[in-house]
């Protein structure tokens, strides 16, 4: 590495740049966050969410920790029944202790409102073409401006040498 | 793996040496002579007299064996951020850094100073663009003169942005401090000597210094050995196999640990083995400042205010007071009071401060700003205790989230249960012991610098009567705050 070139250097920082945008490009198209990836955990749409506390007593909204069980009269299809294949999980209210077992409230250290941005909507592509380009520049720059300093000094220890021939 | 060596760089600086130069000027005070000839601080046993330490810090692979894993960890971390679950409590990489190395962070500055910056990621990244494109230009005299400012208004900035954009509570938001802290870490590394970023731009450096006073690990150099020295400075600038210091501390000159990473370079290069590293009381470097600057004090006040602010916000309380305000002044816009309220919170440690040397200096015939410089380093082990009893709350009471999330990753079923290790009454009793510690070591460490810097017991009693006061009041805020339940953080 002590043996490689200005121009050597840069080339090796632009492919690698250049890969690693690539990769994170890959990543971006090809992976999905496991929150919606994952069968039954998006609950925000479908969870049934007590209100008050006397919905904890309601027929089906038992929300004490186990899913509820569907009776034969009861239609599995009913609003706020989805059965699917997970137990709902309870949203939390603000009339709810944040500290409850479960009851993670992200958001909660703050009061920043809502911060958690959905995975589909980080402008991932943008935000590291930037970071990759910035850095691609700067590494370009730094690159340049390093090949330049060794070729002044080249020239001043030439220029050095020359005079002390002359004499 | 060798280690990586950066090209040598011109002598970028020579630290200063001595005590206090505007003590000196200051031909009115009886004590500076005495002051100026009392002994440094004393060291304790040579660590590497061990023989398995010595093997490790002097191995070519220290500190690489540390840097590699806490490099794959990063690149989980930043990978779980930017691309991972959107949810913070299903996000592996917020629940490493925000719940376990955060938290972590201040316990490996008591016990091993500022060691963790010699294993950062963002230091490996440094040097590797160095070697890659480095230009190796001296730091700029604007950042040397000011850099501990632009870390204070970093250290403070990141805060409110947290507050106000979310980026603790959200993967995204930490991803993208991140990727800035990242590009301005190649910014630095590319252009400028050294690891400028750290010494002087990043905001954790700053916190890292503080804190690093209070360590139990010191390192230094034998001064009879240094005297008869003929290497050129080879601990400061390296030798052809060995890296400058990265921190451009001369250790022949060094008093204090704020900028030494313990990265083990000086050790290596020396060839009389002048340099010790040894095991000292935790706090004892802050008695014995001879050299206290405004900066450190005020940045050590702004962490405190920041930890205040912290607590307040994770209070229930907290709801009421926005309320409050909202209902008292018309204004709904968050960001807006929490501006107000962190403007406040910030000011308060520091004006109370500075109400305390100024009440100092009426007796001790130093001046304000003398007194504040002097006596702000005495709040660091109070500051550490309270950053360590604010984090233990999510260490402790959301440590598991760190199991379930990264088990979730490699293929490990989702969590249910409770993320907390033990229960709230039990951190509240270890938060007010490390507390209680804390206002020990911050009242013993304001008592010594006082005795040290004034002969007399009536300037000793004056000086020290307002700052006990002051540190007694700012320990009982925080044992008044952490009397109530905390929100979670996942």
């Amino acid at each position: 590495m002590a043996s490689m070139t200005g121009t050597r250097r840069i080339v090796i920082a632009t492919f690698v740049l250049a890969a690693v945008s690539a990769v994170f490009g890959l990543i971006m198209l090809t992976s999905r966050p496991m929150s919606s990836a994952m069968p039954g955990m998006e609950m925000s749409a479908t969870s049934p969410a007590p209100a008050t506390a006397d919905h904890g007593e309601m027929a089906g909204m038992d929300m004490s920790g186990s899913a509820p069980t569907p009776t034969p009269t009861m239609d599995p299809d009913m609003a706020g029944m989805d059965m699917s294949g997970s137990a709902p999980k309870p949203t939390p209210t603000p009339t709810m202790d944040p500290d409850m077992p479960g009851m993670d409230m992200p958001e909660a250290e703050h009061g920043a409102g809502e911060t958690a941005v959905a995975a589909e909507d980080r402008p991932i592509g943008p935000v590291l073409g930037t970071f990759g380009g910035g850095s691609a520049a700067v590494l370009l720059t730094a690159g340049i401006m390093r090949r330049r300093d060794r070729a002044a000094n080249l020239a001043k220890q030439a220029a050095r040498a020359s005079r002390r021939a002359q004499k | 793996m060798s280690q990586d060596v950066q090209i040598r760089p011109k002598d970028e600086f020579v630290p200063s040496h001595g005590p206090d130069s505007s003590d000196s000027s200051d031909s009115t005070d009886p004590d500076d002579e005495q002051f100026a000839q009392l002994p440094g601080e004393s060291l304790g046993r040579d660590l590497l007299k061990n023989r398995f330490v010595s093997a490790l810090i002097r191995s070519r692979w220290y500190p690489a064996v540390f840097q590699v894993p806490i490099a794959a960890v990063f690149g989980l971390v930043a990978y779980q951020l930017l691309v991972g679950p959107a949810k913070a409590h299903e996000n592996a990489g917020t629940a490493l850094m925000w719940v376990l190395w955060w938290p972590a962070l201040p316990l490996v500055y008591v016990l091993l100073g500022r060691f963790w910056c010699a294993v950062c990621p963002f230091a490996a990244l440094s040097d590797f663009v160095q070697k890659l494109v480095g230009v190796n230009r001296p730091v700029p005299p604007f950042l040397k003169k000011y850099g501990i400012w632009i870390i204070d208004a970093t250290f403070l900035a990141i805060t409110w942005a947290d507050h106000v954009f979310g980026i603790v509570g959200s993967p995204w938001g930490s991803g993208l401090l991140l990727l800035l802290l990242t590009f301005s870490v190649i910014v630095s590394g590319a252009f400028f000597q050294r690891r400028a970023f750290c010494r002087y731009l990043c905001f954790l450096g700053g916190l890292s210094a503080n804190y690093a006073r209070t360590g139990m690990v010191t390192l230094r150099a034998n001064s009879d050995i240094c005297s008869t020295c003929t290497a050129k400075a080879a601990c400061y600038n390296g030798t052809d196999t060995v890296a400058a210091c990265p921190l451009s501390s001369f250790p022949r000159t060094m008093e204090d640990s704020a900028n030494c990473n313990l990265c083990a370079n000086c050790i290596k290069s020396c060839p009389n083995d002048a340099i010790t590293l040894t095991v000292r009381q935790p706090t004892k470097e802050l008695w014995f400042l001879r050299n206290p600057k405004i900066e450190e004090s005020f940045l050590a006040m702004a962490i405190m205010g920041i930890v205040i602010i912290q607590n307040v916000t994770m209070l229930k309380l907290w709801e009421d007071v926005l309320a409050w305000v909202e209902q008292a002044s018309g204004i709904t816009s968050y960001p807006v009071i929490f501006t107000a309220v962190f403007a406040v919170g910030v000011s308060i440690p520091v004006a109370l401060l500075a109400l305390a040397a100024k009440v100092a200096a009426h007796e001790n015939i130093e001046s304000t700003m003398k007194n504040f410089a002097r006596f702000g380093y005495a709040l660091i082990p109070l500051d550490v205790a309270a950053h360590v009893a604010h984090n233990l709350f999510h260490l402790l009471a959301e440590g598991k989230s760190v199991f379930y999330t990264v088990s979730a990753l490699f293929g490990g079923l989702p969590q249910e249960g409770s993320a907390a290790f033990v229960g709230n009454g039990r951190i509240m009793v270890l938060q007010f012991a490390i507390l209680a510690l804390g206002l020990a070591g911050s009242l013993y460490t304001a008592r010594r610098i006082a005795h040290r810097r004034y002969r007399t017991p009536a300037r000793r009693r004056s000086t020290l009567i307002p700052f006990t006061i002051l540190i007694t009041v700012l320990a009982a805020l925080n044992v008044a705050m952490f009397l109530f339940p905390m929100a979670h953080r996942m």
